[in-house]
């Protein structure tokens, strides 16, 4: 399997439909298994360049390494993360997502994959994160994701904070409006029928 | 039936609801018997086929992780429902709902089974279509491992296995009904009608 080409990152935005999940499953070491069609449509690939890829192709050069780094020690743990991503689509537009997952395991208790699904990201709070990625991004390009590391880790400690408490912060949420998110699908998946209805009905 | 290296062509021939082929396989997959009704609707003779499996009827837009999802059901005398293409003789293809009744001796062995392909829901074929390319492409890019992983993660998804959510495209319960009007309309042997469970797991 050829490993798929790199896209040049284009500073245009696409647009998320805040009702809908993109979803996508991967095993232990973040190959794609599956991805639902909401995924699909927003990447711009075709299932069969994506299967069996591991999902950094779609991450953006714009995200610090540090971030990646501590999303998976705590999916290692099967520790949920929301988490502000950037992600680069095949055409090199990006689109920003608030991620959620949830980790399956075998019947002797071991990982097997996670599920992560991710909603559009809060504009407010893009705005914030983005100074803060900047800032480690260049720091690791100038010294190393440890010392960004470093960097992130005494910025909480100097708020008091932890990753969980801040990003909640920088979303200005609770964590259970945050659950409800993405828990209520029933009433996303109402809403959005109703709308292609009354489309049908003024088209 | 190596040997028939046909073009599948664009035309499609219809099963009717009323139709349906059957076939009568040894418990080493050898075909016994084969109705009337399979000549007259894909060209073979009865000749061609008898004492031989069906693979030469295979259709390239079929995805080989679908084709040994089959097997793997004949492997554990389950019976699986999904929707599949096959090409006739002269290169067309037809679209069937398959079935699968086995026959077992007291120490569960199998003894033979019966594979009937039946009418078809038009309403599921186009989203099975799509789904079909899909897993054809990733097959062909990548591998059927790959594929499988896929199929696996859509249906985990949707927590149906694949004959529920061909029933679920075929609009469930209109369809056990159709099954069964078939079994009562083409007097199939005895113990047949009635014993179908769409919904089996």
């Amino acid at each position: 399997m050829n490993r798929l080409d790199f896209p040049t990152p284009i500073d245009r935005e696409i647009k998320l439909d805040p009702s809908l999940i993109i979803m996508s499953k991967t095993n232990t070491k973040g190959i794609i298994e599956y991805a639902n069609d909401y995924f699909m449509e927003i990447c711009g690939y075709e299932e069969y360049e994506l299967m069996g890829q591991p999902h950094n192709v779609i991450r953006h050069p714009d995200m610090p390494k540090v971030i990646f780094k501590l999303l998976w020690e705590r999916l290692h743990k099967g520790e949920n993360i929301h988490a502000l991503v950037k992600n680069l689509a095949k055409d090199g537009r990006y689109y920003w997502v608030l991620t959620n997952f949830e980790t399956k395991y075998n019947e002797s208790g071991e990982i097997i994959s996670y599920y992560a699904r991710r909603k559009a990201a809060p504009e407010n709070a893009i705005f914030t994160i983005e100074k803060l990625y900047k800032t480690l991004l260049a720091i690791e390009k100038n010294q190393s994701t440890e010392v960004a590391e470093k960097y992130f880790y005494g910025l909480l400690e100097e708020k008091g904070q932890t990753y969980d408490s801040f990003i909640l912060n920088v979303l200005n949420v609770s964590q259970s409006s945050l659950q409800n998110y993405f828990s209520d699908t029933s009433i996303i998946k109402e809403n959005s029928n109703k709308k292609g209805f009354l489309k049908r009905l003024f088209s | 039936m190596e040997d028939l290296n046909f073009i599948p062509s664009d035309r499609e021939v219809r099963l009717e609801p009323n139709q349906s082929l059957i076939f009568k396989f040894s418990n080493e997959y050898k075909l016994e018997y084969v109705n009337d009704f399979f000549t007259d609707f894909t060209g073979y003779e009865i000749h061609d086929v008898i004492g031989e499996g069906v693979e030469g009827m295979k259709h390239s837009d079929i995805p080989k992780l679908i084709s040994s999802m089959l097997y793997e059901s004949v492997e554990n005398k389950k019976n699986i429902n999904i929707i599949l293409k096959n090409t006739t003789k002269d290169g067309r293809f037809y679209w069937f709902l398959t079935d699968f009744q086995y026959e077992i001796d007291e120490e569960n062995k199998l003894l033979s089974f019966k594979y009937y392909r039946r009418f078809p829901s038009k309403s599921a074929i186009p989203t099975l279509e799509k789904l079909y390319k899909k897993l054809l492409d990733i097959e062909n890019h990548a591998s059927i491992e790959v594929a499988e992983k896929y199929l696996y993660g859509f249906l985990e998804e949707k927590n149906m296995s694949f004959s529920e959510y061909t029933a679920f495209l075929s609009k469930g319960e209109d369809f056990k009904s159709m099954v069964q009007k078939v079994e009562t309309s083409q007097n199939l042997p005895a113990g047949k009608a009635g014993k179908k469970s769409w919904f089996r797991k």
